[in-house]
């Protein structure tokens, strides 16, 4: 049987140009992406912080920082690392939000965005420098605040900070064997975007004390 | 999350299309799309970029398609194959020019699901046999089979 076989060819091309010419794209119902976020967030949750569920009311830091621990081991390829670092990184925030530390967006005024999609590589490269820049200057601040800090709190941080780092390096790699690959520079970008919200919160927290 | 956000705003669109293609239904190709993007953030890591982005949400879509539709057809016990004999020609009803884009829609959201997953994967999405064999599990010949029956229904609607 081959394509032509028992049609009119005329009408067989008019088919299919007619099938090539059908939309490629047709809008989602604009309520998808939060159904489909909240999914996402309610199935990480549940995989990482079961303690958070309600027979378990015992969420300590402590409880938070050996399931990050047990939970996220490191992994071997950049995407499962930048993945992990998610993971770990929202670990964190639902330790923090047990102490009740109110989160104020854009502490110092830098907020990264959505630069990768949009911005060219060798441009890329001067968003991640000021990144390390910023992440620099918070580390910096924090560890002179780190005595403030509750100890399980602090190993939280280093945990998450060590995960984070390693992500980033791991897909600094990847972005240097696919300078193009927007992906990857996205993945990048969000991995600066957890460091720094990660040294913000615990910035905000070591001044709450 | 951001960056999946991106890749869904990207994507979206398409995925979005291919759904309401296969599952036809409105509401069920939103439940679709939306289980597509959830299994493609739980399998994200298994992505290797051998193939594109693109390819790879497909592959997604079509898997998560197929596998509630397993589930449907298990408890409607309606097989995908006797669709041949309960094919309305719902598109009859409608103008007689193939060029018009609501008709063949509507055309092919009345064919028997196999004929239909390979009409819009081969001559809408230009996959080739062999990938869209390799999508849906079944064979190439298979596909060739029902692409052809997925033709034939379309003509005589369309006439």
């Amino acid at each position: 049987m081959n394509d032509h076989e028992e049609f009119d060819e005329t009408a067989l091309t008019a088919l299919r140009e007619a099938a090539q010419a059908l939309p490629r794209e047709i809008a989602p119902n604009p309520a998808a992406w939060a159904n489909i976020r909240d999914r996402i967030e309610h199935t990480r949750v549940r995989e990482l912080v079961p303690v958070a569920n309600a027979e378990a009311k015992e969420t300590s830091v402590t409880v938070a920082a050996e399931k990050s621990t047990r939970v996220l081991q490191p992994t071997r390829t950049w995407l499962r690392s930048t993945r992990g670092a998610a993971l770990i990184a929202a670990t964190l925030f639902m330790a923090v939000t047990t102490l009740v530390v109110p989160r104020e967006d854009g502490v110092d005024g830098a907020r990264p965005g959505a630069l990768a999609a949009d911005t060219a590589p060798a441009e890329m490269s001067t968003v991640f420098a000021r990144y390390d820049g910023a992440a620099t200057d918070l580390q910096n601040d924090l560890e002179r605040r780190r005595p403030q800090l509750h100890p399980a709190m602090v190993a939280v941080l280093d945990s998450c900070l060590h995960t984070l780092n390693e992500a980033i390096d791991d897909t600094q790699r990847a972005l240097k064997d696919a300078p193009d690959n927007a992906t990857i520079a996205g993945l990048l970008e969000v991995a600066y975007q957890q460091k720094l919200d990660l040294l913000r919160r615990a910035t905000e927290l070591s001044e709450s004390f | 999350m951001q960056a999946f956000e991106r890749l869904y705003q990207q994507h979206a669109g398409r995925v979005n299309a291919l759904c309401r293609r296969l599952a036809v239904d409105v509401n069920r190709a939103d439940e679709l799309m939306q289980d597509v993007f959830v299994r493609a953030w739980e399998k994200l890591e298994s992505f290797r970029g051998e193939s594109s982005l693109d390819s790879w949400l497909h592959r997604v879509t079509v898997n998560v398609f197929l596998a509630a539709d397993r589930g449907d057809r298990r408890r409607r016990a309606h097989e995908d194959i006797a669709d041949d004999d309960t094919y309305e020609h719902t598109a009859n009803t409608a103008s007689s020019d193939p060029g018009d884009r609501i008709d063949l829609e509507r055309a092919i959201a009345a064919l028997p699901q196999g004929a239909r997953v390979a009409f819009v994967l081969h001559d809408i999405e230009g996959y080739s046999y062999e990938e869209i064999a390799a999508m849906s599990g079944i064979a190439a010949a298979t596909v060739r089979v029902q692409l052809h029956r997925a033709r034939r229904h379309l003509m005589e609607a369309l006439q």
